[in-house]
């Protein structure tokens, strides 16, 4: 008998897998095949704007997915460099190859975890519906006290390969099947969601001096605050920009007859932040060109990704599009992109802390709960395989507000909202927006990690160190009057004098680390935006804190529609809050709401 | 039963002698309510269409009128519920015996503004159409019935949705600028936002000026009690609105935040506000207090200074940041010779007793007519907002649009911006509680060919 069983070896099982590991749990790691453990299914990148946030975030809780970027990358970039701190993001190409196997090696020597080659095909279920493990295709049983689901786009997984159909969770990777019967066995309401994914091409067959090289930038990264887990950092490589053109248009618009999205073949609801090429070139017709942006595969790998001709048309129309595109015309596709539909459970049926509410010591995260994204992924799987592991131990559960993180804002999003196509996370989502940064997260969830215990004493000592240094230097900056009669501090805040000459000038500062100096300056320079965030957030916050009687009789509120009416009452907020954020309460029904409690 | 959806009664024609009196009912089961009212009218009843009925009172048959009664099903009434009108012969006894059967019939008396809220509720008319209800039954002139009537309409909600439809496609722009662009290789365009921007900031400032202008003529002339603690400005504020409203204490500082009642004085529609009085405070509760009295003061058309007579020396001294056209020497029945008082410069003063009432009729008067006077002068045409609620909300968007626009063109972070821009548009929506049509990042979607 295991504490927790995880099933799925992704960037969301590899995080529950290590979560509940740390917090003490025995684990036991369902996957079909021990070496796909961490795979990257997409591009061979890891952060952007809104995902570099939850990597920090899932760095400040402990999670792994910042160190493996760290010990594999082969160039960062910071996204939205010209814009202000909040929405700046890291953004790294790893080594597709060597960050599989750093994930791998860190799930081998985690403490209590057992890795189960085989394929979860269905959930033991006990008395009132409470999971007690997993049943294997083969008939074996991994019993355990808590259960995360973290099976990406398996579920009952189709491929399409132009008017090809075939089963399949990824190319060459059967699908699970049995667990989307037994989720709605459970009484979860099972969706279709659908994905894709671009051609791989031959290296050598790609005319780079053909398009724009774009390096690594050398102020960018890393994620982690921790020690890294390799010795040296891997060397740079550049990415190359690349744009379609009007004949790759043209062969695309000649076969649309061909493409399974346009003919009616898939009918789950792709994302529309990331639509294939074919869906590009159909609704935005006007635009004479797209970017295709070619990523390094890693170090020694024969393979390029280009970024931006996701596709599901046949792979002969493929090869001829691709080679109408400068830098590729003589490209070799060694793989075809497709599409996947696959099956998901809609995200309202869990709380905050990922457990669902009708099956007491299940969890779901990642792709299986509506997301898209390594990123995502793995910050939900990270809160899952916690809560697993604190529930399977006895302890109270561990949830992230909205104010606290971007992985609150999505874990929020999707309880209250549901999922109508793969949710990404985007900063837009985020009310809070200006005290989400990059440069804080660990300010931010360190010392909720370290109390749930997922933080060891070694990183919690080095977190606290860190904002010692942080909070001496301001004050030996705010004791400090320059000629003009200022302060140091008062002077880091114009944004005409060069932070570095201030912070250089008190012994405090000019010893702090990289990192640490770009948090003090953001600090300082971003203090009164944020203190005007907070009073708005505090109004926000008198509304969205008011109490909706658990009794509450939505059925004879006259302005709600019946869906949401119906909706209201399986949910029950707690908060008004939380019933403004429904799918489908619109504002008018909140005033509704707010007449309806105080009449 | 649930209060919120209870069968609700009330007199709905105004008080005094009248050719016809109408009682109103509304809620679930109000037509059984009527029903029980007069008997001999054969069910089911036509929808909204009058009938002649004769009214008797179920507990024992006794007559109470000959009327005329119309029923409107749910979904086809003013509140949105089922419910009737009960059309009697005016005059208060009538109309009252008519309502308390009613009420021993199974409905309650209706809270004052209750029939608009449950309108409110159940999506009939916006806030700005209600607060057009209230004022149009308080509707002192022509202009005031204009104002309202074209409020009711909807066209004023439209053209404030409208704006903030506007400026929420400008925050989609900057939301594609912050969150895709960097990623998808586009470059953003921000001139759209600064036009949105400036038009957002014109359009809310002649709103603005719009309401000011017409706040004569539309039943808030502001008329400020200001003075020292315990002068007695909560005694006089009660007695000029004829009920006790006010909580009156003879402990000094009882009054703290503004306390605001409608009052007709002297035939005049105005806006009384009582006021903490104005020392030097004894803590931070009471310093927010003063701080509010100076404000309401500066702000009102009109002040009343109120001196306690027995002590003129009280009134507070220096500048008080307001001149008063009006002085009310207080508490009359407790002295008997004119007390030694050096009045503001052109003030009149009236000795008042808020316990005989002796001088409030005339300080009425006084007050109505300064009223009028200012009614003249009011601008209701082409007015989008009005009212205490709608100024703040416009204003603290105007403030916030401008702010946004400022940093617009100072290169502050457009994440800062985008902040200002989204908390406008919703301070916007807050004067109709109506929503765009879309989340911003649907907008988003929806333009923008955005992604890998």
């Amino acid at each position: 008998m295991h504490d927790v069983v995880v099933v799925g070896g992704g960037h969301a099982g590899v995080e529950a897998a290590l979560a509940a590991s740390r917090l003490g749990a025995t684990v036991a790691l369902v996957t079909r095949s021990a070496a796909a453990i961490g795979r990257m299914s997409c591009n061979p990148a890891i952060g952007g704007i809104g995902k570099g946030h939850l990597v920090r975030e899932v760095d400040a809780l402990g999670g792994a997915m910042g160190l493996l970027a760290d010990a594999t990358a082969i160039q960062y970039r910071t996204l939205n460099a010209t814009r202000g701190p909040a929405v700046r993001a890291t953004r790294a190409q790893c080594d597709r190859a060597r960050y599989e196997a750093a994930a791998r090696a860190l799930v081998g020597a985690a403490p209590g975890v057992s890795v189960v080659e085989g394929e979860a095909a269905d959930l033991i279920v006990r008395d009132r519906d409470a999971i007690g493990g997993a049943r294997l295709a083969d008939g074996r049983e991994v019993e355990a006290r808590a259960v995360v689901l973290g099976c990406g786009t398996f579920l009952d997984a189709v491929l399409h390969f132009g008017d090809e159909r075939r089963p399949g969770g990824r190319v060459d990777e059967p699908p699970s099947r049995g667990l989307s019967d037994a989720l709605r066995r459970l009484g979860l309401q099972v969706g279709r969601l659908k994905t894709g994914t671009p051609p791989r091409i031959l290296a050598e067959s790609v005319d780079f001096d053909a398009m724009e090289p774009q390096e690594s930038d050398p102020a960018a990264g890393p994620f982690s605050l921790w020690p890294p887990l390799a010795d040296a950092p891997l060397p740079r490589r550049a990415c190359h920009v690349t744009w379609t053109t009007a004949a790759t248009h043209d062969v695309i618009r000649a076969n649309l007859h061909r493409a399974p999205l346009f003919t009616g073949r898939i009918l789950g609801r792709g994302p529309r932040y990331c639509p294939s090429i074919e869906d590009k070139v159909v609704r935005f017709s006007h635009h004479e060109r797209h970017q295709v942006f070619v990523e390094p595969e890693g170090l020694d790998s024969p393979e390029v990704y280009p970024n931006g001709l996701s596709t599901s048309l046949p792979e002969d129309v493929q090869v001829e599009y691709v080679r109408t595109i400068p830098g590729l015309s003589r490209a070799v596709l060694t793989r075809p992109g497709y599409a996947v539909e696959y099956d998901f459970a809609d995200p309202r049926e869990v709380g905050p802390d990922l457990r669902v509410h009708r099956a007491p010591g299940l969890y779901l995260a990642g792709q299986v709960l509506g997301t898209t994204g390594y990123e995502e992924a793995a910050a939900l799987g990270l809160l899952a395989g916690a809560n697993a592991a604190l529930a399977a131990t006895g302890r109270p559960p561990l949830t992230v507000t909205r104010a606290d993180g971007y992985l609150g804002v999505m874990a929020d999003d999707l309880v209250t909202r549901g999922a109508t196509e793969p949710y990404r996370m985007f900063t837009s989502r985020a009310e809070f927006r200006l005290s989400l940064r990059e440069d804080n997260a660990h300010d931010r969830l360190c010392p909720a990690a370290a109390r749930a215990g997922l933080l060891d004493a070694a990183r919690t000592r080095a977190f606290e160190a860190r904002s010692r240094r942080i909070a001496a230097a301001a004050t030996a900056l705010a004791a400090v009057r320059a000629a003009d009669g200022r302060t140091l501090l008062e002077r880091l805040r114009r944004p005409d004098l060069d932070p570095a000459s201030v912070l250089d000038a008190v012994p405090e500062a000019a010893a702090l680390r990289p990192e640490e100096r770009t948090a003090v300056v953001i600090r300082t320079r971003y203090e009164g935006y944020i203190a005007r965030e907070r009073l708005e957030v505090e109004r926000f916050a008198r509304a969205e804190g008011l109490r909706l009687p658990p009794d509450l009789d939505y059925a004879a509120i006259p302005a709600l529609s019946n869906e949401v009416r119906e909706r209201l009452a399986r949910a029950r907020p707690a908060t008004l809050g939380l019933a403004s954020r429904m799918e489908g309460v619109t504002p008018a029904a909140v005033a509704a709401l707010i007449v309806a409690i105080r009449s | 039963m649930d209060r919120a959806h209870d069968v609700i009664a009330a007199i709905a024609t105004g008080a005094g002698t009248a050719a016809i009196g109408v009682v109103r009912l509304s809620g679930a089961g109000s037509h059984d309510v009527a029903a029980r009212l007069c008997p001999g009218l054969p069910r089911p009843f036509e929808d909204r269409r009058l009938s002649r009925a004769r009214l008797s009172d179920p507990a024992d048959g006794r007559p109470l009128d000959d009327a005329m009664v119309v029923f409107f099903r749910e979904g086809a009434s003013y509140t949105g519920e089922e419910s009737a009108e009960l059309h009697c012969h005016g005059g208060p006894a009538v109309l009252r015996g008519v309502l308390d059967a009613c009420l021993r019939a199974g409905a309650r008396p209706a809270a004052p503004g209750e029939f608009t809220r449950r309108a409110l509720a159940a999506g009939r008319m916006d806030l700005v159409q209600a607060e057009a209800v209230a004022l149009l039954a308080e509707a002192g002139g022509a202009d005031a019935v204009a104002f309202s009537l074209d409020a009711l309409s909807g066209r004023p909600s439209a053209e404030v949705v409208a704006l903030a439809d506007r400026l929420a496609d400008a925050l989609a722009d900057c939301e594609t600028a912050l969150d895709v662009a960097d990623d998808a290789g586009l470059a953003p365009d921000l001139d759209a936002v600064r036009d949105a921007i400036a038009d957002g900031v014109a359009a809310t400032g002649s709103w603005l000026d719009a309401a000011r202008a017409a706040r004569p003529s539309l039943a808030s002339f502001r008329v400020a009690l200001a003075g020292a603690p315990n002068a007695g400005k909560s005694s006089l504020f009660n007695a000029l609105l004829g009920r006790p409203r006010a909580i009156v204490h003879h402990e000094p500082g009882t009054t703290r935040d503004v306390v605001g009642e409608a009052a007709s004085l002297a035939g005049a529609r105005c806006l009384l506000l009582d006021t903490a009085g104005i020392r030097a405070p004894a803590g931070p509760v009471e310093a927010e207090g003063v701080a509010r009295a100076r404000a309401a003061a500066a702000d009102a058309d009109c002040v009343v200074l109120v001196v306690d007579g027995r002590d003129p020396g009280s009134a507070p001294d220096g500048d008080p940041g307001f001149r008063p056209p009006l002085v009310a020497l207080t508490k009359a029945d407790l002295w008997s010779s004119a007390p030694a008082f050096d009045p503001p410069e052109g003030a009149r003063v009236f000795a008042t007793s808020a316990v005989d009432g002796r001088g409030i009729p005339e300080l009425a008067g006084a007050i109505g007519a300064l009223a009028s006077q200012a009614a003249t002068g009011g601008r209701v045409a082409g007015c989008v907002i009005a009212g205490d609620r709608q100024e703040r909300a416009v204003s603290d968007a105007r403030a916030m649009l401008a702010r946004a626009a400022d940093g617009l063109a100072t290169d502050a972070p457009l994440e800062v911006v985008a902040a200002d821009l989204r908390a406008a548009i919703g301070r916007l929506l807050e004067v109709t509680g109506r929503a765009v049509a879309e989340d911003v990042l649907d907008r988003v979607f929806r333009r923008f060919c955005v992604g890998k």
